[in-house]
């Protein structure tokens, strides 16, 4: 505390004296560079110590902080990536069933284009509930120009006919169906005979004459003479043979080409084809 | 002997300043956000040591930073004694234990102070010139004057524990 006038005047006085030597300080240091290099030097070496001591401390801490929050960003990113890996598994599931689906329409393409024939695509949405008939329902009906009684077929081969007919929707009757029955000749050898259903993923194909030289692997083709198939079309390949007995005709079994158990894409052939088959014929 | 103890006290309590200021709040505070703890020495100084002695503290203090700057001695030293001179004059005509009071005059001497400083830099070497007016001083003297009721706390009571028992005409 100031105690009196003469205290302050002196405060005052020993200021300015001091303001005027920092004065002369700056203009000399300004001056002479290396007096304020020495007094750097001073304040930095009595000072190093403790700088690197903290320095080392607050290096520690801000690793420790930065790993913690490194974690919480792996834990994140892991979150990411998992729901990021849940979506490109969806969608590769998804381009699986187009490039199967891509193939299907290929197969189809190219019997199109092999055959001449002409048709609708369709896509089997459903099968017979009750099992009572062999058959499927296709997602195509009278308004895209679907009619009963049309032949249906696969990229392997034949599927069976059209038996029944909704605005949206068909049903086929597989050829495997007891109920199914198509012209069908033995492609080497020419042999003819009617293919029908026996159920169980088989067919029979009967009324072949005994005289007729069938052997097994013989495949069966559609001979066109039903007024349904064209002909050319694959029904499959004989697997069994029993013509040692007594009767008219060979009791012959046959496996379809097409697996009706993983029916997903047919095509529907169009009248045209069957009638420019008949023309051709 | 005590003067000598006093001296190395002050000094002891300088480098600290520096260290934090250098150092420990660098490393965690933007630039602009550390304060200028060895200016909220010199204001200490200015009410609680109105004395030749406290003169000559607040001249070396400021010196002690004019060599941690590296660059010309003397600017802060003749800012810091401007500052004390103002508030040793100004020191019983106002309430200085209110935190208004500290706050207020701790900006004045923040911008005092720097104002100084950047002119004797200016004159003596003007390469050397820092924006006095720049938002980063602005904050930066916010910040020192708000926190400069707590750092006199501090100084309080390391300063009283060291002046107890030492015959002075100072108040502390």
């Amino acid at each position: 505390m100031i105690s009196s006038s003469n205290d302050k005047a002196r405060v005052a006085g020993v200021s300015f004296f001091l303001f005027c030597v920092a004065l002369f300080l700056t203009a000399y240091s300004s001056r002479n560079p290396a007096l304020a290099n020495i007094g750097s030097i001073l304040v930095d070496e009595s000072l190093r110590p403790v700088q690197i001591a903290t320095q080392s401390v607050l290096r520690g801490i801000s690793g420790v902080w930065s790993s913690y929050i490194g974690l919480v960003g792996v834990r994140l990113e892991n979150e990411r990536l998992r729901s990021e890996l849940a979506r490109l598994q969806g969608e590769k599931v998804r381009l699986v069933e187009h490039q199967k689906e891509n193939e299907r329409l290929r197969e189809l393409l190219a019997l199109r284009s092999t055959k001449s024939l002409d048709g609708v695509v369709a896509n089997v949405i459903g099968y017979d509930p009750v099992s009572l008939v062999q058959a499927v329902v296709i997602d195509r009906g009278s308004q895209h120009g679907i009619q009963q009684g049309l032949p249906v077929v696969e990229g392997s081969g034949v599927v069976g006919q059209v038996i029944s007919v909704s605005p949206h929707t068909a049903q086929v009757l597989l050829l495997i169906d007891h109920a199914s029955g198509i012209d069908g000749l033995i492609q080497a050898t020419r042999a003819r005979g009617i293919v029908e259903g026996s159920g169980g993923g088989y067919a029979q194909w009967r009324f072949v004459l005994r005289e007729e030289a069938v052997g097994i692997g013989d495949l069966v083709v559609t001979s066109g003479m039903d007024g349904v198939f064209p002909r050319g079309l694959l029904i499959g390949a004989v697997i069994d043979l029993e013509g040692r007995g007594g009767g008219l005709f060979h009791q012959i079994e046959i496996k379809p080409a097409v697996n009706f158990s993983k029916l997903e894409t047919v095509l529907v052939l169009k009248p045209a084809t069957a009638e420019s088959e008949e023309t051709e014929e | 002997m005590r003067g000598l103890r006093q001296f190395l006290i002050l000094l002891a309590i300088g480098l600290a300043c520096i260290w934090m200021q250098a150092t420990l709040l660098r490393s965690v505070l933007p630039d602009a956000c550390v304060p200028n703890l060895m200016l909220v020495m010199a204001v200490y100084l200015g009410f609680y040591r109105v004395s030749v002695r406290g003169a000559f503290e607040v001249f070396l203090i400021g010196v002690l930073l004019d060599m941690a700057a590296g660059s010309l001695l003397g600017p802060w030293a003749a800012g810091f004694i401007v500052v004390f001179a103002v508030l040793a004059l100004l020191a019983r005509q106002m309430f200085i234990d209110s935190y208004l009071a500290i706050f207020v005059a701790t900006l004045f001497a923040y911008f005092t102070a720097k104002g100084v400083y950047v002119v004797l830099v200016y004159e003596f070497r003007p390469g050397g010139l820092v924006g006095f007016l720049s938002l980063d001083t602005v904050l930066q003297g916010l910040v020192t004057a708000v926190v400069a009721p707590w750092v006199f706390k501090v100084f309080r009571r390391v300063l009283q524990r060291s002046e107890r028992g030492f015959p002075s005409g100072v108040s502390v």
